[in-house]
């Protein structure tokens, strides 16, 4: 080890405790927090929705790219998430590449007008 | 393309059937909420203007922050309102309906899975833990090198201690995961939220969904509160909100139900 240990400092003015936000008050939710979830998370019924103008597939697919960029992570300055499957819940380290790749394939399939909506 | 039907349902959960549900006053767009009952299970819907909330609007919308922003937390407020008194699904959105028709017919065909997933969930509600980096180790003054092997021996110890810094980092996270999710049920490690949306400039560390009973919610916030103190002295802040609908969640259950046989 060297002989000067690192120095830790805790910023100053940091909270000692958690910041609470409780949905007691809807006005303290995350707008973040809110679009993760309701855009990207919660119950799915796949096929029984007949008013499908829309490929909600695609729509699905773009909204987790904006919500949760892992390039933004990366100029942040956090790139050792990146690999950790752990931390950033992604099993496969080209998850993102083969959905960039699927967002990809579907804007073509909509510019070609093959996407059959409704079924 | 079909011409867009007058007025649309905007669905926003699905609950167990129960006449004493108070459902609230308005949701989307400030449309009245109401129940539509298909036996064990009901839908909690709105009627919304087709223009506004129908397929084209959500096709024009679908990259729009500020729309989806607006439809988003009036679909949650919903939810919210409902969570804290009773069990509810939350349904992804776009979750949208020709009429109270397809809706019960949905419901209908999907009751055994929404019972399953009800079951699975009861009594138990989902908080959100961000852990965010705000103040960095301080980089101690160094003496300027007196000879080149003197610069390469500082420059090691600048190395070692940034890898150091960084290890025990992850290791703090992990550990702070592990303790408050020994308090929680199920846990789930979502991706770092995007700065441009969370409009944070801090390095989100952690953003993770814990699904907590509602009598262990005391339990839960005070192991919060402990690994906000412990993390405190190393520049990590800690954040919680909640409780949510289980979104992170919807998946418990499912299992029970073989997803060939729910298909018409």
């Amino acid at each position: 080890m060297s002989s000067s240990s690192p120095q830790t400092t805790t910023a100053p003015g940091a909270p000692q405790g958690p910041v609470f936000s409780t949905n007691r008050e809807p006005s303290g939710q995350s707008l973040a927090d809110v679009l993760e979830r309701v855009l990207d998370k919660g119950i799915v019924v796949v096929g029984d929705i007949q008013v499908r103008l829309l490929d909600i597939e695609l729509l699905t697919i773009k909204i987790r790219l904006m919500v949760a960029s892992v390039d933004k992570a990366k100029e942040m300055g956090i790139s050792w998430w990146e690999n950790d499957a752990f931390v950033t819940g992604i099993d496969e380290p080209d998850e993102k590449d083969a959905l960039e790749q699927r967002v990809r394939e579907l804007e073509q399939r909509l510019g070609d007008g093959e996407v059959q909506h409704g079924r | 393309m079909d011409v867009e039907p007058a007025t649309v349902i905007h669905a926003y959960g699905v609950v167990c059937t129960d006449a004493a549900i108070d459902v609230p006053a308005t949701g989307i767009g400030g449309a009245g909420v109401a129940l539509l009952d298909a036996g064990p299970v009901s839908g909690v819907f709105s009627i919304v203007p087709g223009a506004s909330y129908g397929a084209a609007a959500w096709e024009e919308h679908a990259e729009d922050p500020a729309w989806l922003a607006q439809v988003a937390t009036e679909h949650q407020r919903v939810l919210n309102d409902l969570v804290r008194d009773i069990d509810v699904l939350p349904l992804r959105l776009p979750a949208m309906y020709r009429d109270e028709v397809q809706l019960h017919q949905m419901l209908e065909a999907e009751t055994p899975l929404f019972l399953a997933v009800l079951q699975a969930l009861h009594d138990h509600l989902e908080w959100s833990v961000h852990l965010y980096l705000v103040g960095e180790p301080e980089e101690s003054t160094v003496e300027r090198p007196a000879s080149g092997s003197e610069y390469l021996r500082q420059r090691i110890d600048a190395l070692s201690r940034r890898d150091s810094a960084r290890g025990n980092r992850e290791r703090l996270v992990r550990d702070a995961y592990a303790s408050l999710a020994d308090l929680s049920r199920q846990s789930v490690v979502n991706q770092p939220q995007d700065s441009t949306l969370s409009g944070r400039r801090e390095p989100m560390l952690l953003n993770s969904a814990h699904l907590v009973c509602r009598r262990h919610e005391r339990l839960f916030l005070a192991g919060v509160e402990e690994v906000a103190a412990r993390l405190a002295r190393d520049g990590i802040t800690v954040e919680v909100s909640g409780p949510w609908p289980p979104y992170n969640f919807v998946e418990l259950g499912t299992d029970r139900v073989d997803p060939a046989e729910a298909r018409p």
